[in-house]
């Protein structure tokens, strides 16, 4: 056993060159296996909360909606909703699994001296996380008497920051300021907003809301498993998915993931093939020296043993390196691109090893058996 | 030699694929995120203030300014017209039926419009050419709108006397399909039958929808929208060229300007429709346009260096494959040395097959990786891939480099040893 370690170990010395390109070609081979196994193990997580950027999927609603009345001859001081939802009952609601933003909303028609105007309150804290897009000019309201003015609504009541507005909303009347600007381009540009508690207060109905907009993250769970644990924790409101996004979103989902397992794949036939190719020349040169070998007196298990020694030590020395470096690069691509850290995906390491002893083994032994099972005085003439 | 070929080949087919897709990657995804709907609205400019709860009006004024519908069709002759998706006018009014308040909504659902013979189609920042041929095309809700799911029969345009329900307006009314509803409005009566039920999850199930005359109708217009849908593709401004970024489009000068509108970027394509739309304010609805944006930013930086960190591996591996064949032959060197060779023209040899070697293998690879990113394209998008032309020049010449600088290290480094040692093998 001794005399075939120092066989190989003799046999490393002498070809370091030789082993050195093995071993780089099997090093970059791992590199890629293993950064692309890392990559694309989360890429389907990273994209995911990357399209909760678009806001809520879901939407909880209480169950009897009344018809929404208005018309010329009609007050519309008078209350709108009748039903709504407790706030209380929100709370397990935010601890569902899946659930990354969840939004109360109350609406109300309330009138201003420039006319009448949709003003809601909403969690304004949650909201800045889950409507990423809302753009403020100015500043969030933090105190109970500030609201944000959406840009058509300030044009249409004459409002900049800073300004003062009455607010009356049947016999209440509230004094508010105008701290910030919000544009998104769709319906928010024409309504008011203001803190949860300070339309609550207006209306007289403390710890109720109209309306729960939710994001769920659809990489984590599916979206009807998420639907359903909501429905069953609120059973007196509907929960509902808003198409839009729901849809939309699995598509684009799909699409990528599979994009980047088909990139992947490509990837790693190329490089296996040329590792394969690099490592089979390699071989088909070292033939003259088996047949040395075999012409001294080895047998076929003693140079199977020594070339399958080589093997593996390359491979794994090889491997070793190209699974750290092929890590380190998706995780530089994760933290580039995502803002996030990449998990090292379970069958990294061993994947990577299994390609690159496979890739090793095809490429290098294939010529090694051919080179024993012929005459030694033919090899050694070179043929 | 064959291998040296085979490695060449593989590594061009690579890099042809991954450059061909990555290169169009912003387009191709850009085109799947349209199914998040329409990222532009147009709204009548001066406009009343909007009063709607969830997508509903609760109070709709008597006299609105609104958009004509009849002008939309300039949308097809702006510079970035095949960048317009589709769009759609809606006109909302407030209609009792049985003496409950209901909202209307007048759409086009899938209506054809037709671009005449002679229309000024806008060519480039200042060219315009006229159209040769009537174009028609299909645009409205069933375009920009994809997530809705009808049960029943859609609204056709043509039809006024059709009809169809929101699912949880229909189930509050409790009305069914085949069921006919009487609207009245401002001493106006219309009769629908409702042909078809909506389901989106969204505010489109508390409306009741007709075709756009219908609306009008009602309301005694011939014409009118009180907004307008439009959905484009849109690349994000990262596109953009790299000195015009930033910059604000009334401060660049005249050249600048017309690259800036010929980008195209959200600011451009505003910019052109509401040159088409003079009496319309049009703006991003940045809840869709700026997370497709972000997204579209993010696909392409990873694409990108995905593609980068292949290349570079595969490059190197072929550069090892091109080494070792070198060295598969160093007694062949050995004996041209000894022959009389000297360095450059042993050199000279080697690095014309090794320019064959890369020009064969990427001429191969390059066909291979078209096909391949031409497959992948048509397995993932709903397009077929559009690989820019300078994919082949780029191609073969990363193909010659590598293939050149993987023999030419080896080769030096054995013309460097002693010629007997190379022909003895080692």
């Amino acid at each position: 056993m001794s005399f075939a370690l120092r066989i190989l170990s003799a046999s490393l010395r002498h070809q370091r060159a030789r082993l050195s390109v093995a071993a780089l070609a099997m090093a970059l081979g791992s590199a890629l296996v293993s950064g692309l196994v890392n990559l694309s193990g989360d890429v389907g997580g990273n994209v995911g909360r990357e399209l909760r950027a678009y806001g809520a999927n879901l939407v909880i609603r209480p169950r009897e909606q009344p018809l929404l009345v208005g018309s010329e001859a009609l007050d519309l001081g008078a209350v709108l909703a009748a039903s709504t939802i407790p706030e209380s009952d929100l709370r397990s609601a935010e601890r569902v699994e899946g659930v990354v933003g969840l939004v109360p909303y109350l609406y109300v028609v309330a009138q201003t001296d420039g006319g009448p105007a949709i003003l809601a309150g909403l969690d304004l804290v949650a909201a800045q996380t889950l409507n990423a897009w809302w753009q403020v000019q100015g500043l969030w309201p933090k105190a109970e008497d500030e609201v944000l003015a959406g840009i058509r609504a300030a044009a249409a009541l004459n409002l900049k920051p800073g300004d003062s507005l009455t607010i009356r909303y049947g016999r209440q009347t509230r004094d508010v300021r105008v701290v910030g600007l919000l544009e998104t381009g769709g319906a928010e540009d024409d309504q008011l907003f203001a803190d949860l508690p300070t339309v609550q207060t207006l209306t007289g109905q403390p710890g109720q809301v109209g309306l729960v907009m939710v994001g769920a993250l659809t990489s984590v769970r599916p979206l009807e498993a998420m639907v359903k644990e909501l429905q069953t924790l609120l059973p007196e409101a509907e929960v509902g998915t808003l198409q839009q996004f729901a849809k939309a979103e699995a598509t684009v989902l799909d699409k990528v993931r599979l994009l980047i397992a088909l990139v992947a794949g490509l990837v790693l036939i190329a490089g296996a093939l040329t590792v394969a190719g690099t490592l089979n020349t390699i071989a088909i040169e070292r033939r003259g020296e088996v047949g040395l070998m075999k012409a001294l007196g080895a047998n076929d298990r003693r140079l199977a043993g020594l070339f399958l020694g080589e093997a593996l030590t390359v491979g794994a020395a090889g491997g070793m390196v190209g699974y750290l470096a092929g890590l380190a690069l998706a995780v530089a691509i994760g933290r580039n691109v995502f803002e996030s850290t990449i998990t090292p995906a379970v069958w990294g390491l061993p994947g990577t090893l299994l390609v690159g002893l496979g890739v090793t083994l095809a490429a290098g032994l294939v010529p090694m058996r051919q080179a024993m099972s012929v005459d030694p005085a033919r090899t050694l003439r070179g043929e | 030699m064959l291998i040296a070929v085979l490695a060449v080949t593989t590594g061009a087919s690579l890099a042809a694929a991954l450059l061909g897709i990555s290169l169009d990657i912003t387009g191709q995804m850009g085109r799947e995120l349209r199914a998040y709907g329409a990222n532009i609205l147009a709204s009548p400019a001066n406009g009343d203030l909007r009063l709607e709860i969830g997508g509903v009006p609760v109070r709709v004024p008597g006299e609105r300014t609104l958009l004509d519908e009849n002008e939309l069709v300039k949308l097809k002759t702006i510079f970035w017209r095949h960048n317009i998706v589709g769009f759609a006018p809606y006109l909302t009014n407030l209609v009792q039926v049985n003496g409950q308040t209901v909202a209307l909504t007048g759409t086009w659902f899938d209506r054809l419009l037709t671009l005449p013979k002679g229309a000024a189609l806008r060519t480039g920042f200042a060219n315009t050419q006229n159209a040769s041929v009537d174009t028609t095309f299909q645009t409205g809700v069933r375009t920009i709108a994809p997530w809705w799911q009808v049960q029943g029969d859609w609204v056709q345009d043509d039809d006024l006397t059709s009809a169809m329900a929101g699912a949880r307006l229909a189930q509050r009314m409790s009305w069914q399909l085949g069921d006919e509803i009487v609207a009245m409005t401002m001493g106006r009566t219309a009769r629908f039958r409702i042909v078809g039920l909506v389901n989106t999850g969204g505010y489109e199930e508390d409306q009741v929808f007709v075709a756009l005359p219908a609306a009008q109708g009602l309301l005694g217009l011939a014409k009118g929208a009180d907004r307008v849908q439009i959905s484009a593709l849109v690349e994000p401004d990262s596109k953009l060229r790299p000195d015009l970024r930033g910059l604000d489009p009334s401060e660049m000068t005249p050249d600048q300007y017309a690259t800036w509108y010929c980008s195209p970027i959200m600011g451009a394509i505003l910019t052109q429709i509401r040159e088409a739309m003079p009496g319309a304010e049009v703006a991003r609805i940045r809840q869709i346009s700026q997370a497709e944006v972000d997204f579209l930013d993010r696909i392409g930086l990873l694409m990108s260096l995905l593609t980068i960190i292949a290349l570079g591996g595969s490059a190197l591996a072929v550069m090892t494959a091109m080494t070792a064949s070198v060295m598969e032959r160093r007694a062949e060197i050995g004996l041209m040395k000894a022959l009389g060779a000297d360095e450059r023209q042993v050199g000279m040899i080697f690095l014309s097959e090794a320019a064959l070697i890369g020009l064969a293998g990427g001429a191969a690879g390059y066909a291979l990786g078209l096909g391949l990113a031409k497959g992948l394209a048509r397995t993932v998008f709903s397009a077929g891939a559009n690989v820019p032309a300078v994919v082949l020049p780029i191609t073969l010449l990363l193909a010659m480099a590598v293939a050149l600088l993987g023999s030419a290290l080896p080769v030096r480094q054995a013309m460097r040893l002693d010629p007997v040692r190379l022909l003895r093998g080692k």
